[in-house]
């Protein structure tokens, strides 16, 4: 049981229409760690998550969580088994009822899932609003009386509430001021030691998942096109997207390598072959017909393109 | 909320003087004289200045004003010009009918509104939601007058199961008063409901969209929870507004249902009070439809204070 990894999921596929926005996914989380996504708006991160909290019905793939397919609970096994698996949204303006107290949600989760005493709930609350270092005062006090950085505080609170074993967190800072990232970051990564949380970290911010993560998948287009440790992902990238993400990104190594031309491709039209080839500075006919496959480049890192086949022919 | 309540208490003054003022000065200056009327085609010159005299008719208009206005400090409306009655006496023999109308036509109307906007909302652009959206289209188009016709020939004249004309007032018995003012109320507040409905069902569409109705749902709370104390909530905020403009346009506008149904109602009573150039009873008529309108409003501004704990803080 501790070996199983608290989250596997495999070959997920999620259309919309004719919109494919997430192709043959496959990852998985071993308990303790966090697992980043990035990639560009679009790329599909945001219905990877949704697939996994099973907010969105997959097309295709399972996910395993606890060692359960979730696919095969039925909605009352599931909503029970949400407990287990709270999430922190991007929109702090947005994720919070306008209409609720503070106490109210933080005892919400709680009383519906049915954990302990309604006098636990206020103390599990009072206990999360002093982890995210507020006054006990907040409790009656109402979501838009709070600042950006504040909210996402309390919707961590929120989401620590039910004691959960994973968090999908959706770019939980990228709608923060740079100066409140920081905070909200090094709260998340505190509680998560504290509390032994796995966690799925959604990000297009190179540096915050660097900052987060245990391991990294690049997702291009629907798809994971590298991945593996930070510090390999980071220190070596294999794949021409990473190596042009790390580029683009502010800091040190900027302007060494290639940049990116142009945007990233409609989901309704991806390109044959490698779907990263219209953008890729060393794209060759092979990429146009060929679909490249994941291959393994050791250290746990995987990547796919076929400069990494071509490398190896040489 | 006290200092809230307070405030909308001071807002509710304007909203009886100025259509009181207003209704003053139109009847005043618009042709046909009271004592002209009362006396009829043969009387002389003289006596009818005598009675304009006697009724106070030849005073300069604002001095007429002033009298009138210490009339309504000390609760002396002065006497119907047609009935030689104190206004102060026939007026509650026919507002009873209009404000209990407009209550249950305004009940009726919100409970039909909010269940079919619910139900269209959560079965989108399937049958049962074009079938009504349909339907209030049809609803906000057609004539109340048509539609009371059409009712009294369904349940009256065909079913017999309601009366098709007169009144019990409530004295007479829960049963017998009901049966008389079911078919009227369902004619008034029929339109009222569509225009909910359509209002219901797009402001719920708009809530259910918000991040924090996802959120709730991944946090495991069941759907009945989700809809009914997060969604519905907010939802129902602009139906509540509409219900206030609704009471205002029912209390003023049920001429055409009482007549029809043969009810001894407000509006029929200031109909024929304004044909008879009945001044006292005229402004008798509008200062209570104000009064009523105005103590509705407050009561819809404190379900709104319910409903948005924010209202209160503001």
């Amino acid at each position: 049981m501790t070996s199983e990894p608290m989250l596997a999921v495999s070959g997920l596929s999620k259309s919309f229409k004719a919109v494919k926005a997430v192709r043959d996914v496959t990852f998985s989380i071993p308990r303790g760690k966090t697992f980043g996504l990035v990639g560009e708006s679009g790329s599909g991160k945001s219905t990877t998550a949704r697939l996994v909290l099973r907010l969105v019905e997959p097309t295709d793939g399972t996910i395993r969580f606890r060692g359960r397919d979730l696919a095969g609970l039925s909605p009352g096994d599931l909503r029970r088994e949400r407990r287990h698996m709270q999430m922190i949204f991007q929109d702090p303006f947005g994720s919070l009822n306008p209409r609720m107290s503070i106490r109210d949600t933080l005892t919400e989760p709680q009383l519906v899932h049915g954990i302990g005493s309604p006098a636990e709930h206020l103390r599990t609350a009072e206990r999360l609003l002093a982890e995210i270092s507020m006054p006990r005062t907040a409790l009656d006090r109402y979501p838009h009386e709070f600042s950006g950085g504040q909210r996402q505080r309390i919707a961590i609170a929120r989401a620590l509430s039910t004691n959960p074993e994973l968090i999908v967190a959706d770019e939980p800072v990228s709608a923060l001021d740079v100066s409140v990232q920081a905070q909200v970051l090094n709260l998340l990564r505190d509680l998560q030691d504290k509390h032994g949380t796995t966690m799925l970290f959604i990000s297009h911010d190179l540096r915050v998942v660097q900052f987060m993560c245990d391991e990294i998948a690049v997702m291009y287009l629907g798809e994971i096109v590298e991945q593996g440790p930070r510090e390999h992902i980071y220190g070596a990238p294999a794949h021409p997207y990473t190596q042009a993400l790390l580029a683009s990104a502010p800091g040190k190594g900027a302007g060494k390598r290639a940049r990116l031309k142009g945007e990233i491709p409609s989901a309704h039209a991806v390109p044959s072959g490698c779907a990263f080839r219209t953008r890729c500075p060393s794209a060759f006919e092979r990429c146009a017909i060929e679909k490249p496959l994941m291959r393994d480049i050791g250290n746990g890192q995987k990547a796919a393109c076929h400069l990494l086949d071509e490398a190896k022919a040489a | 909320m006290l200092r809230y309540l307070g405030k909308r208490f001071l807002l509710i003054l304007p909203t009886i003087f100025v259509p009181l003022i207003l209704v003053f000065l139109l009847l005043r200056l618009s042709p046909g004289d009271p004592a002209g009327m009362m006396l009829g085609d043969q009387a002389t010159a003289e006596q009818i200045a005598a009675l304009r005299s006697q009724l106070g008719l030849d005073q300069p208009i604002w001095i007429q004003f002033l009298l009138w206005l210490k009339g309504i400090v000390t609760l002396d409306l002065g006497n119907s010009i047609f009935f030689r009655e104190p206004v102060m006496q026939i007026i509650p023999r026919y507002a009873g009918v209009t404000i209990l109308l407009t209550l249950v036509a305004l009940t009726l109307a919100v409970i039909i509104g909010i269940t079919l906007g619910l139900v269209t909302a959560m079965n989108r652009n399937k049958p049962i939601d074009r079938g009504v959206v349909t339907t209030a289209v049809l609803g906000i188009s057609l004539p109340e007058f048509w539609f009371a016709l059409l009712l009294i020939f369904i349940f009256a004249v065909t079913l017999r199961w309601f009366p098709v004309a007169g009144y019990n007032p409530p004295s007479a018995g829960i049963v017998a008063f009901g049966a008389t003012i079911f078919l009227p109320a369902l004619a008034l507040g029929v339109r009222q409901s569509a225009l909910m409905t359509r209002m219901m069902r797009s402001s719920m569409l708009d809530v259910l969209n918000e991040p924090y109705i996802t959120t709730a749902r991944a946090q495991g709370l069941p759907e009945s929870t989700v809809i009914g104390r997060y969604a519905m909530r907010t939802a129902a905020m602009p139906v509540v507004t509409v219900a206030g403009l609704s009471a205002g346009y029912m209390l003023g506008g049920a001429v055409a249902i009482e007549i029809i149904f043969a009810l001894p109602g407000l509006g029929r009573m200031l109909v024929e009070a304004v044909g008879r150039r009945d001044y006292p009873l005229v402004e008798g008529g509008v200062l209570t439809i104000s009064l009523v309108l105005a103590v509705l409003n407050l009561a819809i501004d404190v379900i709104y204070a319910i409903l948005d704990p924010r209202i209160r803080y503001q």
